[in-house]
């Protein structure tokens, strides 16, 4: 990242500062990058920035002075001291809550915004913390007990229609939303035909599961989940055969590292690149790593009640459950021998014991915490955190406060709750934020517009076309490397330029753009959705109820759209303009049909120009 | 990182800069790029065409062109011949056995095959318009295996990696390298189409290839480019408000992701028009056919590269560089069932492709070369139903300018251990993708001095006249 001037440093860390804790914050130079941390909680008494900004850098939107835009003092990154509970964070606003409920939940509504104003931020994520939730696989299993022949399979659509209705009506609003990001960094696909609905719920349940709890625990999880074990094949991963050369599958081996804990690279807490002599990155695995922790991933297969090796050969037809259960291990077809890798020799011959202690190796490895961390941010508030950002959320890994590494509650409060996700209208940066992927965007206009599944089935298969639908479904990523990469730099952009990435924009492209547009139009005007059996029309409905009682008032209803799906984003010309729009479509005096259609054209045009401008598209 | 265009953009930054000195001001860099590439490209003046066909998850080359004399096929079998589900194929003659082929030019001792759901590309081959290039993958210079063993050359970084080497493969570097070799190509040439909007296109998603220093990949899907609804006429009673939407899309806008946002669906509008007006009728051409009752998806995005191609004139396009691709074939695990599919897919995509080119309302046979890419081979050995990540592979080259029916590149020593073995039955390229991207530019017009620029690797391939592509590598007709 290149930080061009101290204002610049300002600017990006979002801070009030003083002239020489400016410099201490930003380094100057400093060889490794490091970044203090701030020692302030959130919610502590938030002095107003007293630095002059650059002229034109004020936007005139009004918006809430950041409840973490508190005065940082310079901290070492790694293991702050526990911050004490916050005596008062309430947001400032109605505005600040659903700024903060667009990174936290699928989209914010009016229910949540009261609740989040009435607690406050911390007691927020605390309750949300303690939702239960209903899991996929309940949800289908309510779905067949209704059902008359169930001789054939459970449809794939299905698990699509879970995750709707459970982004769309779920009370573990916060939960959902970090699920779904876990989803896209512990990937695996429906694209692949071998991972069954049955067995894609499962694996989102554990995800859901874990969501507040232990990295270790989650990694295990997945580990076992015969999804990924189907997904990345080591379910049925034999040890090595000198007679023959059979060799263990490489595979989960190598994304479990690339992708799931350590990365390439070697890290610096705060997530950039640790360099050799040569200036050169270093890498954290190679070739014989990756061949010594596959033999560690050798003699797992479905679970079931014995080891035989008929239940361990037996891939693809089996038993009722085994799609849902952890796999289990089998020492007859574990490697027996060492597994060695990154500096650490596993001796264990059961297929248990082999796994906890590369587990183990693997999450006590320092890239973990920025490695991860990042991407959290990354999924949940912007593309491109500053490295104290990283830093802070890193440490809350490496400890929660109480000595624990790896408290996914402690990352979470960390990501959402750090001063530079608060910083004001006049701190922000011209690259702040996040594209919103699709999926988001849908289910943030939906959340807003009280959308309803006519038939509670939530009727929406995938929505993997770009062209007719959103080019992006929930677990239907083209391969393990997600719909995008957290790296991705749009060619030809002034983004490159600054050496900043989008990842979100990897999937733009001429066609996505054109295909949003119509059909956030579509949706609008008609619901989204197939027919449910026994109904007419689009199975998910918004309910415009509250947005036409303000349809007289083109301020008032542009108003009230935007604090839901834009809040505090829409400049003062582009809100005026949306405004003149709604104003241009006259409501008749007297026809009561025509009133009643200039009304809903009213609600139409509001929603469509908001949520087809960058200003919605773009979370900041 | 390293190893990517960055010293050969230098080079064009250097050049460019002396070419704008000479002018009264110093045009953007933007028209200095197409000012080399008019005076390389020497103001072409017929179409050509080049089609990446991208085998995603890297394809095992092994089982799809194979050695059939005796001592590789013991390599072979002694390498796949293992539990649970032998990977060895069915010898020729046996149901679904190997499809025996004979290259123009004999490989002394040895004999071919391709993996028999092949059948379309045997004729393909046999009537001369495919052509095999043995062995290709990312060399940063010539290696053998006593020298990768002893770590004496460089290596391309992140070897064995997917995304890495499908960046190394498109872009000469690891992932996050910006630019390849496709949009390269487009910069040189952009000039020479009427609207450089439409010079690198991708059927497939977004990918490195296509990305250039001034060209940008221009996306297609389904039946074309997709107008934008409620942008004319009236919207929901309001005559003013399809003109601000078309504004609230698409105006710039400071914020950075949002500029790019909005300049993207400007395009999008933009080019929507001059697509559709261009694009030959759907119903001239014959539907892509389907893969074992199955959508072909690879037929259906080539079919309409077709489509495209048949409308170069209303385009204004000399020059297009195009990207299809095909998923799946990251066989960890039931290779036996899944490669072949996708092998035959392929087969019958590429064939279909090359009868749409000489097709009445296309006429460009000869003018379009079909090339495959993949990340890379996989392993010679097998963990027991399906192999792990290779090195090198073998390339179909299709169209009527190959010098089809042979097998360029000497086919390696089929056996885990032999003497092109990286390990573990990972085979070393003995042909750089420089070197095979290099035939396909020359080819496309790129001239002898502009090989080193955009081939980053290729000088260390050979020197002077020949530019690291020996007689025996080029497998184009001029």
């Amino acid at each position: 990242m290149r930080i061009s001037s101290l204002t610049d440093c300002f600017r990006r860390f979002g801070v009030s500062l003083s002239a020489a804790a400016l410099v201490a914050a930003c380094g100057a130079g400093t060889p490794d990058g490091a970044a203090p941390a701030p020692a302030a909680a959130i919610g502590s008494p938030a002095p107003v920035s007293t630095l002059v900004l650059p002229a034109g850098t004020a936007t005139p939107v009004p918006d809430s002075p950041a409840p973490g835009a508190a005065a940082p003092a310079p901290a070492p990154a790694p293991a702050p001291a526990p911050a004490p509970a916050p005596a008062r964070d309430l947001p400032a606003d109605a505005t600040a809550a659903s700024r903060f409920l667009g990174k936290s939940t699928f989209g914010a509504t009016q229910t949540e915004i009261d609740s989040l104003m009435s607690t406050g931020y911390s007691a927020w994520i605390d309750a949300q913390f303690n939702k239960s939730s209903k899991s996929h696989l309940t949800d289908f299993a309510e779905r067949t007990a209704t059902l008359t022949d169930t001789s054939n399979a459970i449809p794939a659509a299905w698990l699509q229609q879970s995750f709707w209705r459970a982004a769309l009506t779920g009370e573990d609003v916060l939960r959902q939303r970090v699920a779904f990001a876990l989803s896209q960094i512990l990937v695996i696909s429906q694209a692949n035909p071998d991972i069954g609905p049955r067995m894609a719920a499962a694996y989102f349940d554990l995800l859901t599961r874990n969501a507040f709890g232990d990295f270790r625990t989650l990694l295990e999880e997945v580990t076992l989940s015969p999804a990924m074990g189907l997904y990345l094949s080591h379910l049925g991963n034999r040890k090595e055969d000198l007679a023959t050369g059979r060799l263990p599958d490489e595979n989960y081996a190598r994304e479990v590292m690339q992708l799931f804990t350590i990365g390439l690279y070697q890290l610096n807490p705060d997530g950039s690149l640790k360099l050799d002599s040569r200036r050169e990155p270093i890498e954290t695995y190679g070739m014989p790593d990756i061949a010594g922790l596959a033999r560690v991933f050798t003699g797992f297969s479905w679970g079931g009640p014995d080891t035989s090796s008929a239940r361990f050969v037996n891939r693809l037809v089996g038993e009722s459950t085994r799609d849902i259960i952890p796999m289990q291990g089998y020492p007859n077809f574990h490697e027996q021998g060492t597994k060695s890798f990154l500096g650490t020799t596993i001796t264990a011959s059961r297929p248990a014991d082999s796994l906890k202690l590369a587990l183990d190796h693997l999450v006590a490895h320092p890239n973990v915490g920025p490695f991860i961390g990042k991407q959290l941010i990354q999924r949940l508030v912007t593309s491109n955190p500053s490295p104290a950002y990283v830093a802070r959320v890193s440490a809350a890994f490496d400890n929660n406060g109480v000595g624990r590494r790896g408290d996914l509650k402690a990352v979470i409060r960390a990501v959402l709750l750090d001063p530079e996700a608060f910083a004001a209208p006049a701190d922000r940066l011209e690259f702040d934020g996040r594209l919103r992927e699709p999926l988001l965007r849908m289910s943030a206009v939906l959340r807003a517009t009280g959308a309803r599944s006519a038939s509670g089935q939530f009727v929406l298969g995938t929505t993997d076309d770009p062209a007719t639908s959103l080019g992006q479904s929930a677990l239907r990523a083209p391969t393990v490397f997600n719909f995008f990469r957290p790296s991705y730099v749009p060619p030809n952009s002034a983004l490159a330029i600054k050496a900043l990435v989008a990842p979100e924009l990897q999937i733009t492209h001429e066609v996505s753009v054109a295909g949003w547009v119509n059909t956030v139009k579509s949706t609008i005007e008609s619901g989204i959705g197939g027919t449910a059996s026994g109904f007419t029309g689009r199975d998910i409905q918004p309910d415009y109820t509250a947005l036409l009682a303000l349809a007289n008032d083109p301020a008032a209803l542009v108003d009230r759209v935007v604090l839901l799906l834009a809040p505090g984003q829409v400049p003062t010309d582009l809100r005026n303009r949306i405004r003149a729009e709604v104003a241009s479509v006259a409501i008749p005096l007297t026809n009561p049909t025509n009133i009643a259609t200039a009304r809903r054209n009213r609600v139409n045009l509001a929603l469509l120009l908001l949520t087809a401008s960058p200003e919605f598209l773009v979370q900041r | 990182m390293k190893r990517s265009f960055d010293a050969s953009r230098r080079r064009f930054l250097a050049t460019a800069g002396a070419l704008s000195a000479v002018g009264p001001v110093a045009a953007p860099f933007a028209l200095n790029l197409a000012t080399i590439g008019a005076a390389a490209a020497q103001s072409v003046s017929d179409y050509r065409a080049l089609v990446c066909v991208y085998l995603g998850g890297a394809n095992d080359a092994f089982n799809t062109v194979l050695a059939t004399d005796t001592d590789s096929w013991n390599g072979y079998t002694a390498a796949r011949n293992v539990l649970p589900d032998p990977l060895v194929l069915p010898l020729a003659g046996f149901t679904d056995g190997v499809l025996p082929i004979l290259p123009a030019t004999a490989q002394s001792g040895r004999a071919f095959a391709l993996h028999g759901q092949m059948g379309d590309m045997k004729t393909l081959f046999d009537a001369r318009r495919a052509a095999i290039v043995a062995n290709v993958g990312p060399l940063i210079e010539p290696t053998t295996r006593a020298q990768f063993r002893a770590r004496s050359v460089r290596l391309p970084p992140k070897l064995f990696s997917h995304n890495d080497q499908t960046s190394m493969w498109q872009a000469f570097g690891p992932e996050g390298a910006t630019r390849g070799w496709g949009g390269r190509l487009g910069d040189l040439f952009a000039s020479q189409n009427t609207n450089a909007s439409f010079t690198a296109v991708s059927a497939s998603g977004n990918v490195v290839w296509l990305s250039g220093e001034s060209v940008r990949q221009y996306q297609m899907t389904g039946t074309g480019a997709l107008p934008v609804a409620g942008t004319s006429g009236a919207l929901y009673g309001s005559s003013t408000a399809s003109g601000a939407l078309r504004a609230i899309v698409s105006d710039r806008r400071d914020h950075l992701i949002m500029r790019e946002q909005a300049a993207m669906t400007d395009r999008s509008i933009n080019t929507a028009t001059a697509l559709n007006g261009a694009l030959i009728a759907d119903s001239a051409l014959p539907a892509a056919p389907r893969f074992n009752d199955a959508t072909n998806s690879l037929a259906v995005q080539l079919r309409l590269v077709a489509r495209m191609i048949g409308g170069r004139s209303a385009l204004g396009a000399k020059r297009q560089v195009f990207m299809v691709s095909i998923g799946g074939f990251d066989t960890h695990d039931f290779q036996n069932r899944d490669h072949g599919r996708l092998l035959g897919r392929v087969s019958q995509a590429l064939a279909y492709f090359d009868t749409l080119m000489s097709h009445s309302s296309i006429n460009a046979q000869g003018m379009v070369t079909a090339f495959t890419a993949s990340e890379f081979g996989r392993t010679l050995s097998s963990n027991g139903d399906g192999t792990d990540h290779g090195w090198g592979g073998h390339h179909f080259v299709v169209g009527g300018a190959v010098k089809g029916g042979d097998i360029w590149g000497r086919f390696p020593v089929i056996g885990v251990n032999g003497a092109d073995d990286a390990g573990r039955g990972s085979v070393i390229p003995a042909i750089a993708v420089d070197q095979y991207a290099a035939v396909l530019a020359r080819w496309f017009g790129v001239p002898n001095s502009g090989l080193y620029d955009l081939f980053p690797n290729l000088s260390r391939f050979g020197s002077g006249s020949d530019f690291g592509l020996p007689t025996s590598l080029r497998f184009m007709n001029a």
